[in-house]
Order: structure tokens, then sequence, then C-alpha cells
């Protein structure tokens, strides 16, 4: 059982680290110098050894709906067997050797990072070996698909796709809808549906903040297509907008009367003077005078004006400089989709027909898509590479497991947590990272997944988890729909005169301004020590996210996960490494617990790698310890997180 | 019946010459490559380049890339009195005939020291893989990474004597290259913001010599395990990037990093524009031996209110270039210094009048060369009335990249074999523009 304890951020004091743990210049300084404290400040360390205890980093979801069916975990199995079955069969063919079985201790790091997106701490570590019973990997995935950890780890993976930014095209703010997304996400919406709000539903932004995917490309929506149609169906047909595809089947029309479907979506539906009063427009139209910023009343203007209208008919004309036979520029775009079918009864909306057939269980390119999106997600790489470009003639690696993956998708109606569950239950996910990457010219037959180093998120959770007690204490503002102070009924608007529109809308701009504002407690040296979801992108280039390979969200998966010199800077000497040798933080608490330094290194190991020292390791850490006192019990602290181990998900 | 079952039903033969019929209406490469060849280009096609003018005389390379893509219309390739034009105003040149848009005046001014490449084309428009394209020459893969100019360079000129990187990206964009297939210890170095340099460099104040070097022993033998399991090129690459590190800790190399030594009229000239102290940066990395310098320059994807948005960009670039090359002249490095500035893809002529701005266009985009080897005061290529299609001395990627490295003094046909055994070229297919040399 955790408990929700404040936050233990009190790590500004270098000068006690100093002393009790890394700086003492004295050998005998030891441990046993810290041990002497108990002594004198019981209350001080008993409160401490509680919130060891409490160290966790699994924190259970609050949504209901998004928990796993403790019922199925015997189907599961089933199903984790038959994807074995055809792993199996797919490494026999082609003579592959499977990797051999992970560790309880690779296991329970690997699910941690996987599924929650974080190391595990030491108590957990602990807590899983000790556990016995055959189904304790079983249990513990299902625990873990529980956790808010899931939900955020997933969210982080998605904004990447998704570019979900705090202020898009720097005018729009995106809080209702990266909460719309969280919440979906944490509920474990199926992801069929999730897509189709996404695309196809229509509405007022403030009521139905699904549509801000479509207003995030408001100003380029042409090339909103293009990213629409690589992202779910992994089919890149953005070449196609100027000229018919050099190197695939698309042409030009076809990517115009796709984009046919989106255009008939306008993103604002009247001018604003008829929103608002004269009153009111005039203070919309001159804020200046007002002394208002013009910038910020667009923006919350914006916020309440713009959704998704869709209208009855086409829009979308084909540009002045069309050049094939097959239609005649500026021309009214009839919307067709580029294979398989839509339908469309005569007073459906365009977009509905178009999400329809999207998401449709016939479109097998939707699909293959998720599966293959998942199954690289948690293997490392695709069962079909590149995995957004599935042009004519490519093939998955095998295709019996490809099918059955599919199949498996539709019988759990686009459950992608359900999914995953089965995934992490095989034997194939539970073995161990391959030694050597796939090269370009071999398929690869998942001996194991691949060895991939941890996404920035990762890390940096991860660093937290070594650091704070409670990473997940501090959330930021959840949009609150009609108690949102931008909300403002449509009718309301009218009415309102200019000195309630300014009153209003000083409310509202105030309150925009301590969104993002996170409290001092949480700072240390200047950064903010909070979860990685809870951020606002983009961040500042030289954010330690970013220095990672969080991408600016400008791009579809901008994120990479690339080594560079200022990297190991930051690990040098950057606030973040340090932090974790502070009094107070979960590493300190470890530290000092332990009885000796033989069990302090134990305990250093487990914390930072999930795992005991080999004999090798431990008479290095144990001589370091000898000869430099506690600033030695320092030095392998930091020495373990500059470890490739500590960064790469094996 | 869709295209793309008609496409399906075909055998592969077909296939092909379908989707080539398809690529040759097309406005990208297809279609230029398709243009006949001057006959000595051609004769030139596979041979050694070595003997062409301009070979190697670019000793330094600043590379400003424009991200977001930035309009050949409302820069350097200006068609007065059309409607495409809009209400930008255009300037002559110090070049006779020669005209730019009026956010560029300094470089108007200087324009008989600038080349100008109007008839640039890429295959894209999508900004990832055209910015891809034009760091590396090649389509990005899911299966191999190729390695950015700079990384070339390295690997045929080898490693200079100093300790410094020879790769520098400064306020670079999501996703660079890098180092490509090369090893990894030929990766660029990023500096994230120009004002700061490399931060991080000195340890913390509790940390001396002796307990710094413990910690490194320590890392050591902490990864044996781990490194001797795992044979993965990231894995090891980490080693380069931890030597990279203690290197530059060392201190006697962070003195090129810092824009503040430099004199404050020098500071001043150049303005507190995030662009200029990038290219302020550039210079003094360049002065201290670190021969390829990229300066990213993001803000120009002008979908909406291009106008208002040129009036940041334009002025921005236009005194950051001329600030850069004044520098460079008066200190006598402008003859070994090559700058370049690019960017993705070019930007649609018809003014989008809903959101009052312009669209992708790889079908025509434009560039300037600057400095070592370029024969200046020229433009070279030229596009139709509206800035749409490219109509005469069409540039591909590719060759434009040539040109480049050509000037750089890289071998153009030498090939670099990837460790997967797959041969590539530092310009692909690219043949350097030789009417650009001096």
């Amino acid at each position: 059982m955790w408990l929700r304890l404040p936050v233990t951020v009190r790590l500004v004091c270098t000068a006690a680290f100093a002393v009790a743990v890394g700086l003492s210049a004295a050998p005998d300084k030891a441990l046993a110098d810290h041990h002497g404290n108990h002594g004198k400040k019981p209350a001080g360390n008993a409160k401490r050894a509680a919130l060891v205890d409490v160290a966790t980093t699994y924190r259970p979801l609050r949504s209901r709906a998004g928990r796993v069916d403790p019922g199925r975990r015997d189907a599961v199995t089933d199903e984790a067997a038959k994807i074995d079955r055809l792993v199996d069969a797919m490494h026999r063919k082609h003579s592959v050797t499977p990797n051999p079985d992970l560790t309880d201790e690779q296991f329970v790091r690997r699910v941690y990072l996987d599924i929650c997106g974080t190391i595990p701490t030491l108590e957990e570590v602990r807590g899983f070996l000790k556990e016995r019973g055959a189904d304790k990997r079983a249990k513990l995935i299902d625990k873990l698909l529980n956790s808010e950890g899931y939900a955020d780890h997933l969210y982080n993976y998605w904004a990447d796709i998704l570019r979900v930014q705090y202020k898009a095209f720097n005018s729009f703010y995106s809080y209702p809808f990266i909460d719309w997304l969280r919440s979906q996400i944490a509920d474990n919406r199926p992801y069929d549906e999730l897509v189709w709000d996404m695309v196809g539903s229509e509405g007022r932004y403030l009521d139905n903040p699904a549509v801000g995917y479509r207003i995030r490309d408001k100003n380029m929506p042409l090339i909103g297509v293009g990213n629409t149609i690589r992202v779910f169906l992994s089919t890149r047909v953005e070449c196609a907008e100027c000229h018919d595809h050099p190197f695939d089947v698309w042409t030009r029309k076809d990517f115009y009367q796709l984009a046919a479907f989106s255009e008939t979506a306008r993103i604002q539906e009247k001018r604003p003077n008829d929103y608002f009063s004269k009153e009111g427009f005039q203070v919309y139209r001159k804020p200046a005078e007002f002394g208002l910023q013009p910038a910020r009343m667009g923006e919350f203007a914006r916020m309440n004006i713009f959704g998704a209208f869709d209208s009855a008919n086409p829009r979308l004309r084909y540009p002045k400089d069309y050049e094939y036979d097959d239609a005649k520029p500026k021309e009214i775009v009839k919307p067709a989709v580029p294979w398989g079918k839509y339908t469309r009864d005569g007073k459906e909306r365009w977009r509905a027909a178009f999400a329809d057939w999207m998401t449709s269980p016939d479109n097998e390119r939707f699909t293959i898509t998720i599966v293959n999106r998942l199954w690289r997600r948690n293997f490392g790489i695709g069962l079909i590479e590149p995995y957004d470009d599935l042009q004519d003639g490519v093939e998955p690696v095998d295709q019996p497991l490809m099918d059955h993956l599919c199949d498996l998708m539709l019988d759990l109606d686009y459950d992608i947590k359900e999914f995953q569950r089965v995934l992490f239950n095989t034997k194939a996910y539970q073995r161990r990272a391959s030694s050597s990457p796939p090269t370009a010219e071999e398929r690869y037959y998942f001996p194991g997944p691949i060895l991939r180093r941890m996404t920035a998120e990762q890390v940096w959770d991860s660093f937290l988890s070594l650091t704070v007690v409670d990473p997940y204490e501090y959330k930021g503002y959840r949009y609150r729909g009609e108690r949102d102070p931008v909300y403002m009924q449509l009718d309301d608007m009218k009415k309102f005169g200019k000195d309630a529109l300014i009153a209003r809308f000083k409310q509202w701009s105030d309150f925009e301004r301590t969104i993002r504002r996170i409290p001092a407690k949480y700072k240390y040296k200047g950064v903010d020590l909070v979860r990685s979801t809870e951020l606002t992108y983009p961040l500042r280039a030289d954010h330690f996210l970013v220095q990672f390979g969080v991408g600016t969200r400008s791009e579809v998966e901008g994120a990479n996960v690339d080594g560079t010199v200022p990297q190991i800077l930051t690990m040098f000497n950057g606030p973040v490494t340090h932090m974790l040798l502070e009094e107070g933080a979960v590493m300190y608490q470890v530290v000092s617990r332990e009885r000796n330094e033989s069990d302090a290194i134990n305990a250093v190991f487990m914390t930072v790698l999930s795992r005991l020292p080999d004999r090798f390791e431990k008479s290095a850490a144990m001589k370091e310890v000898k000869d430099n006192g506690n600033a030695g019990l320092g030095n392998v602290i930091w020495s373990l997180v500059n470890t490739r181990e500590f960064l790469f998900v094996q | 019946m869709s295209i793309r079952d008609e496409a399906r039903r075909l055998d592969p033969a077909a296939r092909r010459a379908f989707v080539s019929n398809a690529a040759k209406t097309c406005l990208g490469v297809s279609a230029l490559s398709a243009l006949p060849q001057s006959e000595a280009e051609a004769s030139q096609k596979g041979r050694d380049t070595k003997r062409l003018p301009g070979f190697g005389k670019a000793k330094n390379v600043i590379y400003i890339f424009n991200s977001g893509a930035m309009s050949q219309i409302d820069t350097f390739d200006p068609k007065p009195g059309t409607e495409e034009q809009g209400s930008v105003g255009v300037i002559g040149t110090s070049v006779p005939g020669v005209q730019v848009t009026s956010f560029f005046p300094e470089i108007a001014k200087r324009m008989n020291k600038i080349a100008v490449v109007r008839s640039l084309t890429t295959v894209t428009g999508n900004h990832q893989d055209a910015a891809y394209l034009m760091r590396t020459n090649y389509k990005p893969l899911g299966s191999i990474r190729h390695p950015s100019l700079g990384v070339w360079a390295q690997h045929f000129l080898g490693d200079p004597a100093t300790e410094l990187p020879r790769t520098v990206t400064i306020a670079n964009s999501d996703r660079h290259p890098g180092a490509g297939f090369m090893p990894s210890k030929f990766s660029p170095l990023p500096v994230a913001r120009a004002d700061r340099g490399v931060e991080n460099t000195k340890p913390p104040g509790y940390l001396d010599a002796k307990n710094l070097n413990r910690r490194l022993g320590l890392i050591d033998k902490f990864n044996k395990k781990f490194i001797d399991t795992y044979s993965d090129p990231a894995v090891s690459a980490y080693t380069d990037f931890y030597d990279g590190a203690v290197g530059l800790m060392s201190g006697k190399d962070l003195a090129a990093f810092d824009i503040t030594k430099e004199k404050q009229g020098i500071r001043d000239a150049y303005g507190k524009s995030r662009l200029a102290q990038g290219c302020l940066l550039a210079r003094r990395l360049v002065e201290s031996g670190v021969p390829f310098v990229e300066v990213g320059n993001g803000g120009w994807d002008h979908h909406q209110d291009f106008v208002q948005r040129m009036q940041e960009k334009g002025p921005e670039l236009d005194k950051a270039v001329a600030t850069l090359l004044d520098d460079l002249d008066s200190r006598g490095m402008l003859k070994d210094t090559l700058v370049v500035v690019t960017t993705e893809f070019g930007r649609k002529p018809q003014i989008d009048e809903v959101r009052d701005g312009r669209g992708h266009h790889p079908g025509a985009f434009c560039s300037l060369l600057i400095g070592a080897g370029v024969n200046a005061g020229q433009v070279y290529g030229a596009t139709d009335a509206k800035a749409h299609y490219v109509e005469e001395d069409g540039v591909t990627v590719q060759d434009f990249n040539a040109t480049i490295a050509h000037l750089m003094g890289l071998p153009l046909h030498e090939e670099a074999i990837s460790p997967s055994g797959r041969p590539f070229t530092v310009a692909d297919d690219g043949e350097p523009v030789t009417k650009l040399f001096a």
C-alpha cells in the first residue's frame, strides 16, 4: 500500500550531503558516522525510513475503465502461447536460435521501463525477486498495466507521434486536447474509437477536445492529411500533394480526393463579429485600446470559437496548377478513398464517412499499422520496416505471425492494453535482447527484442525515481470543461458587454499563466523535478530531455535516442546527477538505511541497475568505499548511473 | 478499379515502367534528370572531378540551414509585378539586373560577393524527409542512416591535430542525421544555444580531479560486462562520447565555444538574434579549427501571415549573413571559408488567401553560396514567371551538395562502404555545377 506523502525535494543542501555522504575528505567518516546520526534524530530518521518504504514507482490507475480484467489471465496466457508457437515456427523455418530467457532481474527492469516508462525502485525489485509462484510475472504485468505510469508512458509515445505541443502553431492552447488524450489513454479507450474521434468527430473544441487533432494542422490542412495517413495507415501520400508519387502508386488525384474529406471541416463556423456583442467585438478587435494584449485576446477568442465544423458539401478545389488530364484546375474535388470503399448515406458528414473507412476492420492497413507499431514499441523493431511506409510489395518478416496478430487485434476490438498484455506475456518478449543489432541486409527473425536506448522520457523519469520519493505528487492542471475559466457558452458570448468581456478575458489570461507554473518546492537548482508527462512542450533547447532526444514535436516522431557529447556532460556535471546524491533523495535514503558498506553497495546496484553486483564489480566498489569513504560511495552511485547498462533497455 | 490495384496487377517490370512513367510527370528529380545535359557535364560523369576549378578551396564551411522551408519568391527569387509576389517589395542589388526582396538590403549591397542558385528542386514536401535529403543526399530509410556532409569530410580528409570536433551543429532542428553509418566519434557536437556554448563542462565544486578520475575508472569497470555482451554500435558510440566529454572538460578547447570572449564591437555588430549569435559562434569555431559548422535557423514554415513572418525572419537573416560575410572578409577568412544558406524546399508561389500563407513547394527553391571558390556575383538557374517551375539549369539536392563537396575537396565518386556492406558516395549521383566555381 502506498501512501501519499509530501514530496521530499529538500535537495538544495549540497553542504549537508558534503558532510553526510559524498565529500568528506576523511575516509573514516564513513557510513558508520552517518548511522551515528540515527540515534540523535530518531524522529527525522523514522520519517525518512518510512519514506523509503513507500518509494515505489507504481501508482494505481484511478480510472476503473482502464483496468485489466484479472479473470482473463488464463486467456491471455493462451493467446501468448499461440504467438510463441508462431514465433517458434519462424525460428525453425529460418534456423534461428532464440536468445536465452530473461532473468527475473532483467525482466522486472524491462517491464517497468516498457510499461511505466521508469526503472523500478529498490523495494519493487526486491519485492518481485522475493515473490514465489509461477504466475508472478503475469501478475506484475497486470499490476503495471493498471498503473498511472502506463498511461503516462503511452501518452508520451503518442505525443511524439501526434506532435502535441502546449501551444500549437504559436497561438492555440492544446491543454484541453492533451487532457482529453491522457484520459482516453488512462481509460483505455479502444484504439479505433480514439482515432475515429480525432479524425472524424465534430464540434466546438472546448466541448469536444478531440477535434484539437484537426485544428493542430489548421494552417496546413493538406500536410495534415499526409500526416494522418502516415500515422494511422503507414502510407506515405504526401509526395502526391504536388505530383504523382514518384516511387509509389499514389496519384495527385488520389491525394486531393483523400484531402477533400478533411477539408469539409471549417475551423471557425462564423466570423468573429457573429459571436460577440457589438461592444464585445470592439474589445476583440482593438484590445490594445482597452489595455489588453492583442495576441492573448486572439488566443482567448480562438479557444472559444475554434472547432471542427463540417459543411455538407465538399469545398476543396484542385489547385490552379493541376497538370493531369483526370481533373480540371480549380474544380471542386469529389472525396474518394484510394483503396477499399467508403459508405456514406446522403446526409452523413463526409469526415465521419472517412473516419469510418479509415478505422474499419476491413481496412487492413489500419490494423497492420497499430499492430506493427505496438510490436515495434516493445520489441524495438517492427515486423514490417520501414514501419511507416507500407509500399506495395512490402512484406512482414513473417506473414502468419502478422496475420495472427492482426486477427488478435480485431478479436480484442482494438483494446491496445489487452493486446500489449498478451505481448508482454509471450516468451518471445521475455527473452534477452539480441547482442548485436540487426543489419540492413538480413531480416530480423526476433530471437528476442533488440537492445534499445531508453527514450529521453525514460531516462528522465528514471532519474526522478532515484531522487524524488513521490514523483507523481505534482500534477499539472487538468482541463475542466465548462468549469475552465476560458470556457464561455456561445450564447453568453453575445451577451457579454465590454466590461464583462474584459473581466472574463483577464480571469482566463491570469489563470492560463498559472497553469504552467510549477511550484518552487519541485525545483532543484532551477530544474523542475516533475515527470516528463507534466512538462510543457516544446522544451528549451538545452533541457535535459531535449539533450537526450525529445523532439520539438513539430514533426511526426521527431524524437531520437542518439548519443551526444552534451548528454555526457549533463550526466557528469549537470544538476541532475548530483541531485540523487543529496540528502533526502531516494538514493541517499537507500544508502543510509543499510548497516554496512557491503549491504549499501548491494542496495546501490539493486537500485540503479535492478541487480546485485558480480564479484568483480563488488570488489571494485568495496575498494572504492574503503579507500574513499562516503565520497567513494558517492562515486560508485555516480558511476553506475553513467554506465551503458543504466541507459539501455536489455 | 483504383490505380493502386491496377499497378498491383502488373508484373514487376511493367510495374516499374508504370511507376517510372508516373515519376516522369512529376516536378521532382526525375523530370530534371530527364533534361538534356550539356556535353561537358555529361562527359564528366563518373570521371575524376578533382581537376575542376575550386577543388578543395573551402577549408571550412558555415552551413546555415533555414528549417521550415524558406520561400524562394519572398527571398532571392522575386517575381515583381506578379500576383504571386503579393505585397512584398523588390529591390535591386550591387549586381546589375539581379533583384531580391526588400527584406534583404544588406545582402543586396553585397550581392557581388554572393552566388544565388535559383533552380533547386527536391523530391518531397515533408520537412523531415527533405531536411534529411538535404543533409545526406539520400532518402531516409528504416535500415540505415547516412552521414552528413561534415562527417564525409572527416572520413575523406582525416582528423586534424586538434581535439575539437570536426562538425558542430548550433541550434539544430530535430533528428540531425549525425555521423550516419560512419564511426560515432565523427558525430557532430550539438550546441543548443550559441550564447551559452557547451554547457556543463565544469565539475561541481566538491569534485576534485582525483575523484573524477576515480569515477571514470569505476565507469569502465562497471561497464565491462555489458559492453562485452552487446556489440551494438549504439552502445560503443557512448564510449566515444565519454571520451569527447572528458576531452572538453579538460578545458583547453572550451574558449572556442565562448562567444563572450569576442570583442564587444564584434558582438554588437552581430546583434542579439539567435541566428546572428550562431553565426558568430560558427566563425569563432572555424577560426579555432572546426571545419564544418551548421547553424540552425528555424521559423520558416509560413503557412500563415507570411508577410508578417517574413518581416521577422528576412531582416534577421539579412543582417546575420551580411555581418558574417563582412567579418570573414575582414579577417581574410572568406577565401577559404564557404558560407551556404539553404533550406528544405520552397514555398508555393500561389498565396493561400484564406490563411495569407504559402504551402510547401518542393518544385523550386533557392540558396546562397558565398566565399571560398565560388564564382560570386551571379545568379545560377531560373524559374518560370511565377517562381513555380524550374526552367533553366535545374539543380538537384545532390548536385547542390556535390558542388559544396567539391569545394570542400571531397572525391565525389569515391565510395564509402557502410558496415552492412553497401556502397555510398558523398553526393549520391549528384554532379557539381561547374559554373558556380571561380
